[in-house]
């Protein structure tokens, strides 16, 4: 098997804070001010032209007409393998296959760039190739009512990476992007492998079809770990049995079906290096300079690395129910799990007076259980029209459970400016988002400084969940005759975000929120930390400063996350095949897709989706774009 | 058949212990290629020294007087503004894990080492020095816990008392100078400061010894008379050649150019037109008029107006020199015309970074005198810090910064040290020092927080932090408040409230 891709792009778009991020400008001009009239973003020279006084906040006009971004992926998959029966229904089976792509990358921030003058270069060339050498056993064999299969492997993965990152500031000769006319440019070599060996085995039982037990055992080896920690050994067991087939049923129940699993994972460590500490050189046009290497690539910070990192293990216990009921016309599928997390490798962020910027820790005990539901049905089925329906419910309730002695909390993701975090703390939930509120007394009274005349910021407290712990969807098929039509929905509740376009949009006093006091000032009452009663005129002219301020409070940019929305229309006509036999066609299809049609139910003035990154940033939105509205005609055919 | 078979089930059997054991070049794999697993002294002493010249709170330009911006954000070091006090933090987060942590590694490899004790006597007073930098601005801040993250497992350092870190740093400085030995190694032309010259090293930790010393006029006056006087009869810096300072280059890596020269380009004013300034730059209007009202021949030096909005066409004229008030909250229609940093001087990216001035160490000595803690005279004293003062721009711009002879004796003879009472002459030797010390903003907020001059009028712009009043430090980065919630709440507990107000130990 060898499959060879390649995927070009250019002009990504950025989200993230003001600098090069298009969408900066239209959400934060003006009310009063059509953002075209920004356009077209630059002047006669094809320098960035000025529209506020915050340099950093590009002209989104200047980054889509002179910003440069291209990217390509040259991607080769190839797989060979090599079977032998060695004997009746004993295989010996081998495979090697590869997974490469070169990648070449170049951001240009160009001449003219308010933030940066002279230009900026950053690019990388990369080839990464993950390798797996596999060897495999397997047996099968029935006697009489007992089906029998037995396998036995080993497999070796190797992973690699080289590449050259290059950056630089300065283009000598104006608007003339390259590398090499650069005034200060540096390359940057990196270069990364990691191997995972394994041994594994599994043995299926079946008894007459109704009974089923499937008992693995596997066995990996981490480059990445430490050498005295770096081998783990994790079973599972997994068992289903069709009840309806032996104990009778009522006419109505046509399938009940009981399954149960215990199972356990082994990971290592994601990045190599994470193990002893190093030494690096830092790029110098004078004396070599060095500093304690990175251990996050790229980020400059000095991390520390463990000596004793050792593998993370999750152990999943599961039961479920699947029954189908009325002539199989309703189903149901009940699932409930608990699943534990140990001994997590997660690159903490540290206190910087640790001389530090993150550890790599294996961070405690993470729990999450839940239950999921599923309820599909078809409600109308004749020989014209069908109506078929599905609603699925998932809760998942986590929990940290205990992280590394003598540390309560960690750091996994902040605002710029460290306006909110997302932190795990022992005894709440994983990703939690934390941040101030402001100081009230016990009779709800604000707390002001007296000194400063704003409010007093409490402590950092919990805020709530930045992953929704309840989500549904909800699927409905019509088909009428040749004419099909699906509808799906759906939605996540239960979490917040913060939204750090918000605080721009009251620094820049886009909100309504933002209006009280606009025409005589904006009078403030409360209590000073003394307890005594204070109040304060803000003058019209203070205004500004007194709503950007607000940034220091955490939880007025904090809102409910959860929505429901029309996530998917397709409409579908079955193209009367038997017509045009002669091109031998055994279907055709053609559908009109239109995909994030509606939100239905939101609490937020963004597409609480918006959020800047999928990873530990999910509960934190900036400047983003919503989920693009797509229409699309899908033709599909089969011979 | 069946041999084969068990040849098979031996084959995959030998592939799976060949495989296991192949953990053996696991240890190799997982080392960088592009790392070593020990550090070189030198190339990390390097390192440190440059990143505690470059570690600096620009604001603090904005604070004492000399520059501002229309702009909120770039302005907040000169209007305070409540909404952007934590920018304040920059200085805190960054000088742990550059300057400071390698400095700790340096000293960690040449501490064992009898005959490396002068390396080791030069890491130690670099330390101090990049600590000393550290507490004057936040206070109490971590120091004996501090940077053993990796050597102790110590995520979570607590904050010491500003008291015990003056303490410890004198006599740092104290053990350090004496250590100092001629005959044995040094990290030479690794040693951007001194190149290795034990003798300077000495001049320069007893020069510490006297700012850190006369810090603690205010608190505790007898402990600074006494490090001011051990100061004094070890040696400090007295001449041009032994002022403590890094050099840098034109271009290359950002690293080796003059970090000042090139925050102020590339934040403000690499345009060089006077007018679209991105960060809305200028030189205050107070600093400005306070030059031109003591006809400074520094004023051309240091500022510059730009002719008709042309890129590069300066004029240094004496009476085309204007200010920007620190007041305005959009760009005035004069922006243009105002003054802002010389890029022939100020601006200079391979000028040299002072860190320790002969004249510095003339005011400080002045006032030792004027203590009677010394019998030096301090009319005399003041002259040779004003004349040293004059001369240093020579020495950041050979060919641009150089007064003549003429003219340093003229402004010397114009300011002499007035007799009058012991406020009058501190007001005069630190007004003075002010207008001296530029950029060396830093130091220059020190010596206002100590001695309550220049005579500044804070800043009453709307919406600030302070209720009008002058900052007396900044702030802790609130990312130590979920980080290091336990040392960081102590020391508020026992400092105060994280604000500009409160007051570090030797202002109290």
């Amino acid at each position: 098997m060898a499959q060879y891709n390649i995927e070009t792009a250019n002009k990504r778009p950025s989200a993230g804070d003001a600098l090069a991020n298009p969408n900066w400008s239209p959400y934060m001009i003006a009310n009063s001010a059509d953002v075209r009239w920004l356009k077209p973003g630059y002047d006669a020279n094809g320098y960035e032209t000025v529209w506020n006084d915050a340099s950093v906040a590009t002209n989104g006009y200047f980054v889509v007409n002179k910003f440069q971004q291209d990217d390509r992926k040259n991607r080769f998959i190839g797989q060979a393998s090599l079977s032998y029966e060695l004997a009746k229904n004993l295989v010996l089976k081998g495979t090697v296959s590869q997974d490469h792509y070169d990648y070449n990358y170049r951001n240009i921030t160009p001449t003219g760039t308010l933030y940066a003058l002279t230009g900026q270069y950053a690019g990388i060339k990369s080839d990464v190739s993950e390798t797996n050498a596999l060897a495999t056993l397997t047996y099968n064999k029935q006697i009489k009512e007992v089906g029998l299969s037995f396998l036995a492997g080993t497999n070796k993965r190797r992973s690699s990476l080289n590449e050259l990152d290059q950056a630089g500031t300065g283009f000598t000769i104006p608007f003339f992007y390259s590398y090499n006319n650069l005034a200060s440019g540096t390359t940057l070599a990196l270069a990364q492998r990691q191997d995972v060996n394994s041994i594994f085995g599994s043995a299926d039982f079946n008894y007459k079809s109704l009974f089923f037990l499937t008992v693995t055992g596997r066995n990996d080896w981490y480059s990445t770990l430490s050498p005295s920690n770096n081998s783990k050994f994790y079973p599972s067991i997994n068992g289903s049995f069709i009840v309806s087939d032996v104990v009778d049923m009522p006419r109505a129940v046509n399938l009940v079906k009981l399954r149960g699993a215990y199972a356990q994972v082994g990971q290592g460590a994601p990045e190599p290096y994470a193990v002893n500490l190093t030494y690096s050189n830092v790029p110098s046009s004078g004396r070599p300079l060095q500093n304690v290497s990175s251990n996050v690539p790229g980020s400059g910070l000095a991390g520390i690395t463990n000596a004793n990192l050792g593998p993370v293990l999750s152990t999943t216990t599961e039961g479920g129910l699947e029954a189908q009921l009325l002539d199989n016309r309703l189903s149901l599928d009940l699932t409930y799990y608990n699943r534990l997390t140990d001994n997590d490798i997660v690159n903490t962020t540290i206190s910087p007076t640790s001389g530090y910027n993150s550890v790599y820790l294996n961070a405690g005990k993470v729990r999450n259980r839940g239950i999921e539901a599923l309820v599909s049905g078809t409600p109308i089925r004749t020989a014209n029209f069908s109506w078929n329906t599905s609603y699925n419910l998932a809760y998942n309730d986590n929990k940290v459970l205990q992280l590394v002695e003598g540390i309560n909390s960690i750091n996994l993701a902040s605002t710029v400016g460290n306006w909110a975090y997302i932190n795990n703390t022992v005894g709440q939930s994983a990703f939690e988002i934390v941040g101030t509120r402001i100081q009230k007394d016990e009779n709800g009274n604000t707390v002001f400084d007296a000194a400063s005349g704003y409010p007093v910021a409490t402590a950092l407290q919990p805020l709530g969940k930045s992953v929704a712990p309840l989500t549904m969807g909800f699927s409905n098929d019509f088909r009428y005759k040749r004419l099909s039509l699906n509808v799906l929905l759906d939605g996540k509740f239960g979490n917040k975000v913060f939204s750090i376009s918000e605080v721009y949009e009251t620094r820049l006093g886009l909100l309504k929120s933002t209006l009280p006091g606009r025409e005589n000032g904006l009078q403030l009452t409360g209590v000073t930390s003394t307890g005594d009663a204070y109040s304060r005129l803000v003058p019209v002219s203070g205004l500004r400063a007194y709503y950007d301020n607000y940034k220091n409070y955490s939880e007025l940019f904090l809102h409910d996350g959860g929505f429901i929305k029309l996530r998917q229309v397709i409409l579908a006509y079955n193209l009367p095949a038997f017509q045009i036999s002669s091109f031998k066609l055994q279907s055709a299809t053609i559908a009109f897709v239109a995909r994030n049609l509606l939100i239905l139910m939101k609490h937020t003035n963004f597409d609480p989706e918006q959020s800047f990154s999928n990873s530990n940033y999910q509960g934190l939105e900036s400047i983003g774009l919503p989920r693009t509205r797509s229409y699309g005609l899908n033709l599909s055919v089969k011979f | 058949m069946h041999r084969f078979f068990l040849k098979c089930v031996l084959l995959v059997g030998v592939g799976v212990l060949t495989l296991t054991a192949c953990t053996k070049d696991f240890e190799e794999i997982n080392t960088n290629p592009n790392a070593v697993g020990t550090i070189t002294p030198e190339y990390v002493f390097t390192k440190a020294q440059y990143d505690g010249v470059a570690n600096m709170l620009y604001l603090l330009l904005g604070t004492m007087q000399y520059t501002t911006s229309f702009n909120d954000v770039a302005g907040f070091g000169s209007k305070y503004i409540a909404s952007q006090v934590n920018s304040s933090s920059a200085a805190f987060s960054t000088a742990y894990p550059n300057a400071l942590n390698e400095i700790n590694l340096v000293i960690n490899a040449v501490k064992d080492d009898p005959a490396k004790v002068n390396m080791l006597a030069a890491a130690r007073i670099w330390r101090v020095y990049c600590y000393s930098r550290l507490t004057d601005v936040y206070g109490d801040v971590p120091y004996f816990q501090a940077n053993q993250g990796y050597t102790g497992a110590q995520y979570t350092p607590a904050y010491d008392p500003q008291k015990d870190i003056y303490a410890d740093m004198l006599k740092e400085l104290d053990e350090a100078a004496t250590s100092l030995d001629p005959a044995k190694p040094t990290f030479g032309a690794a040693d951007l400061l001194y190149n290795g010259n034990t003798a300077q090293w000495k001049k320069f930790a007893y020069s510490l010894m006297l700012r850190l010393g006369m810090r603690l006029t205010k608190v505790d006056v007898a402990a600074a008379q006494t490090w001011a006087t051990k100061a004094l009869a070890g040696g400090v810096i007295t001449e041009d050649i032994d002022i403590a300072k890094v050099n840098y280059l034109a271009s290359g890596q950002i690293i080796n150019q003059n970090p000042l020269a090139y925050n102020l380009l590339i934040s403000d004013y690499i345009a060089a037109n006077g007018n679209t300034n991105q960060e809305g730059g200028k030189y205050q209007k107070v600093f400005i008029d306070y030059l031109k009202q003591t006809r400074d021949p520094r004023l051309g030096i240091i500022s510059v107006v730009y002719t008709g909005g042309t890129p590069n066409q300066t004029d240094t004229a004496f009476a085309k020199q204007q200010g920007m008030p620190a007041n305005l909250s959009a760009k005035p229609a004069n922006f243009a015309q105002l003054s802002e940093p010389n890029p022939k001087t100020v601006l200079l990216l391979n000028s040299p970074r002072l860190v320790f001035t002969a004249a510095e160490s003339y005011f400080l000595q002045t006032e030792a005198a004027l203590r009677g803690w010394s019998s030096g005279a301090a009319p005399t004293l003041y002259s040779n810090g004003v004349r040293a003062a004059l001369r240093q721009w020579a020495i950041i711009s050979p060919t641009d910064g150089a007064l003549s002879a003429q003219r340093i004796t003229a402004y010397v003879n114009n300011n002499q040290l007035v007799a009058g009472s012991f406020e009058e002459q501190m007001q005069q030797v630190y007004t003075q020092f002010w207008v001296s010390i530029f950029p060396d903003a830093q130091e220059a907020f020190a010596t206002y927080r100590r001695t309550g001059y220049p005579a500044l009028t804070p800043n009453n712009y709307p919406g600030n932090a302070t209720g009008g009043q002058f900052p007396r430090r900044f702030l802790y980065p609130v990312s130590e408040q979920n980080l290091n919630t336990a040392a960081y709440n102590a020391a508020i507990a026992r400092q105060g409230p994280n604000t500009l107000l409160t007051r570090v130990y030797w202002d109290k």
